[in-house]
């Protein structure tokens, strides 16, 4: 039984059990669920993550040119909800665990996304990534109905105030009975 | 002088008093954890202790209730000497999924002041390890300035460089010429007294200059540094 401890005593010299932590840096394992980053570039400002979030910890506030996206680690469960839902692949957990700070306002991340003018009173009021995703994600559609693409961004790039004025409506009309026929 | 030997034996000594408040005990298991044989806080000096008199940092968990308000006000006056409050866990930064409850009580800085704050749910026990780091090494002000104006402010948002580096490297700590030769002859002299003192036969002198060996080497450094 004694041979046994010191086997096993020796052992442990060897190749101690004991992480080597902040000396060596430290790679947690695969699907590991650690800070939530957003890509920046595949963001389109849908907000979609903000609706899905179990306990609120993603907001959006929409200011003058553009539309803030906050993710507060505080409030953030890391249950990879908003990677699951996300339609744009933009939003990742990403085996970032090394997140104190000295500041709780410190705690957060976020993207900041550009909102689109309004063609007839340049007022910004939508996100502009989205209009051109969603432009590109009806394309086979429009081709179904042989409508053209530029006619719908036309019309869609005119902010809701704007487009329901008196000389607009005859325009809009004639491309909702176009689409019922 | 000795101000600079309190610190370095503070520094080398944080005795912890662990506060479940409220929520899920994920983060208790997880500070249980830190304590086991395969993470070891103890190889820092960590001591876990149940009063606060002994403690010298708080390690709150979970949300603060409304019951536990008071009782926590009431610890933090009891922890001695220079006090520190390590938010372990999401819930204690800003409440997680308890924060719309009706036994919240606000976020934990709100209750008393923290020194840092460590979010996840529950974090890693490395993440208790790196905050732990963090507090008791914590940025000079000159450092602190310097990476603001070179990150622009913005240090903690996400950077291309800091996203393929996942997690950071070791913390490298370089030494001058002067201080390797310092240890080096330190350490000569150490091993030569001890062959002498085990030659006369007094053994047990060499087991306790073995033990001094380290910390003694550790002051003598951080004196030169200064």
């Amino acid at each position: 039984m004694k041979r046994h401890i010191i086997s096993d005593a020796l052992r442990s010299i060897l190749n101690p059990s004991t992480t080597k932590y902040p000396k060596k840096s430290f790679i947690p394992p695969d699907g590991y669920r650690g800070a939530a980053e957003y890509d920046s570039e595949k963001c389109v400002g849908c907000a979609a993550c903000s609706q899905e979030c179990p306990s609120g910890a993603i907001t959006y506030d929409d200011e003058e040119k553009a539309r803030v996206i906050k993710l507060s680690y505080g409030i953030c469960s890391f249950c990879g909800r908003c990677e699951e839902i996300c339609p744009w692949d933009a939003v990742h957990l990403t085996k970032r665990f090394e997140l104190a700070v000295f500041n709780r306002k410190d705690a957060e991340t976020g993207v900041d996304v550009p909102f689109f003018e309004c063609t007839e009173c340049s007022r910004p009021f939508f996100p502009s990534p989205q209009m051109k995703a969603s432009i590109e994600k009806v394309r086979e559609t429009l081709e179904k109905y042989k409508i053209k693409q530029n006619e719908l961004a036309s019309l869609i790039s005119v902010c809701p105030t704007c487009s329901f004025s008196v000389d607009k409506m005859p325009e809009r009309r004639m491309f909702l009975r176009r689409l019922v026929e | 002088m000795l101000e600079g030997l309190r610190s370095f034996a503070r520094r080398k000594s944080p005795w912890i008093m662990h506060v479940p408040c409220g929520g899920c005990n994920g983060c208790d298991i997880e500070v249980v954890a830190s304590l086991t044989p395969r993470y070891d806080v103890e190889r820092f000096g960590v001591l876990q202790k149940g009063t606060p008199r002994h403690a010298d940092v708080l390690l709150v968990t979970g949300v603060v209730t409304a019951q536990v308000k008071d009782r926590l006000k009431r610890l933090y006056d009891l922890v001695p000497g220079p006090k520190n409050v390590v938010a372990y866990g999401s819930c204690a930064l800003d409440g997680d999924i308890f924060r719309t409850g009706y036994a919240f009580a606000g976020p934990l800085d709100e209750v008393v002041p923290v020194s840092v704050y460590i979010p996840g749910c529950p974090p890693r026990p490395e993440a208790l390890i790196d905050g732990l780091s963090k507090l008791l090494n914590p940025p000079t002000r000159k450092k602190r300035i310097e990476s603001e104006v070179f990150a622009g402010g913005e240090a903690e948002r996400p950077s291309a460089e800091s996203k393929d580096q996942i997690v950071t490297g070791k913390r490298e700590i370089k030494k001058g010429f002067n201080e390797q030769l310092a240890e080096f002859i330190l350490f000569t002299g150490i091993t030569v007294a001890a062959l002498g003192l085990y030659y006369k036969g007094f053994d047990i002198l060499v087991v306790a200059a073995v033990f001094l060996m380290g910390p003694v080497m550790k002051l003598l450094s951080s004196i030169l540094r200064r």
